[in-house]
């Protein structure tokens, strides 16, 4: 059990892995229910055994799953401030952290706010096929507005990299797309993250002639675009 | 949150004490935010030729 809830905290699904795939260290033995008692969950400490390109984004990753209580957390309330100002202090924050130079333009609107860093050497911000900056933007969207009621979108770029990336991906898209009407067969782009896919099943949401679909596992997991019957 | 830091050699290990209670708000739906967040530490490790590695923990 604790095992199987340490690997849900490691966004792995029951199955995904083979067994040689994570250790298990069991750090304090489960004891049973007793007469009706609860009995409490074993401590246990998983280790993933994965090589990088399998899945990058928690290679070596450790996680503990504790069944016992722990004290009460203590209550602090984060006072809101302005959307703008409290993503530009998370960004120059973070960016201090990376040891990332740059500047931070920030418009707000009704119901986006969206920020762009520019400076010259902007590489680490923005990662492997953006997952740096995608997952920056994520956060942002976490920590900012953390009650979805009442919430605005939070989108984070650097140098315009999210948008030619979008524009390079919609070209990439609709000419397999055009390639598919043609031929009537379906084809598979290249894996792409989450983030990219969405792009390709935007730009071909009006396509009545093809269908878009993603398939397979992080990381490989890409879009297929196929004849729409 | 309390952030334990212990560097060996060029891996950066991170421990994250966390309540029970606040669990949730770390690792997020699908450990969306935990993953996010061990994204964005290694990416800034990479710099500093680190190799880092985050543990939750409760």
């Amino acid at each position: 059990m604790a095992t199987q809830r340490a690997l849900a905290e490691l966004d792995i699904a029951p199955g995904e892995l083979r067994d040689d795939q994570y250790r298990v260290d069991v750090l304090v033995q489960p004891e049973p229910g007793y007469l009706g008692v609860e009995g409490t969950d074993a401590l246990v400490e998983v280790t993933l055994l994965l090589e990088e390109s399998e899945f990058p984004a928690a290679e070596e990753a450790d996680a503990f799953d504790v069944a016992e209580n722990d004290e009460e957390a203590n209550g602090e309330e984060w006072i809101p401030e302005a959307g703008s100002a409290r993503l530009r202090e998370l960004l120059t924050t973070v960016m201090d952290g990376m040891g990332v130079e740059g500047k931070v333009r920030i418009v707000e609107r009704a119901d986006v706010l969206s920020a762009d860093v520019s400076g010259e050497d902007l590489g680490i911000l923005i990662g492997k096929r953006g997952q740096a900056i995608d997952a920056l933007e994520y956060l942002a969207n976490v920590i900012l507005y953390p009650n979805p009621a009442a919430r605005k979108r939070v989108v984070v770029d650097a140098e315009g990299y999210k948008e030619r990336r979008r524009q390079s991906i919609e070209k990439v898209a609709v000419r397999r797309a055009e390639e598919v009407v043609r031929r009537g067969r379906p084809v598979q782009l290249e894996p792409m993250t989450a983030a990219e896919r969405k792009i390709v099943h935007l730009v071909l949401k009006e396509w009545q002639e093809v269908v878009t679909e993603s398939q397979g596992r992080e990381p490989t997991r890409a879009v297929v675009i196929s004849p729409a019957h | 949150m309390r952030v334990v830091a212990v560097e060996e050699g060029d891996t950066l290990s991170l421990s994250l004490y966390v309540s029970k209670d606040e669990m949730g708000k770390v690792i997020g739906k699908q450990g969306r935010i935990a993953r996010a967040l061990r994204v964005l530490v290694r990416a800034s490790a990479v710099r500093a030729g680190k190799h880092a590695v985050i543990d939750i923990v409760d």
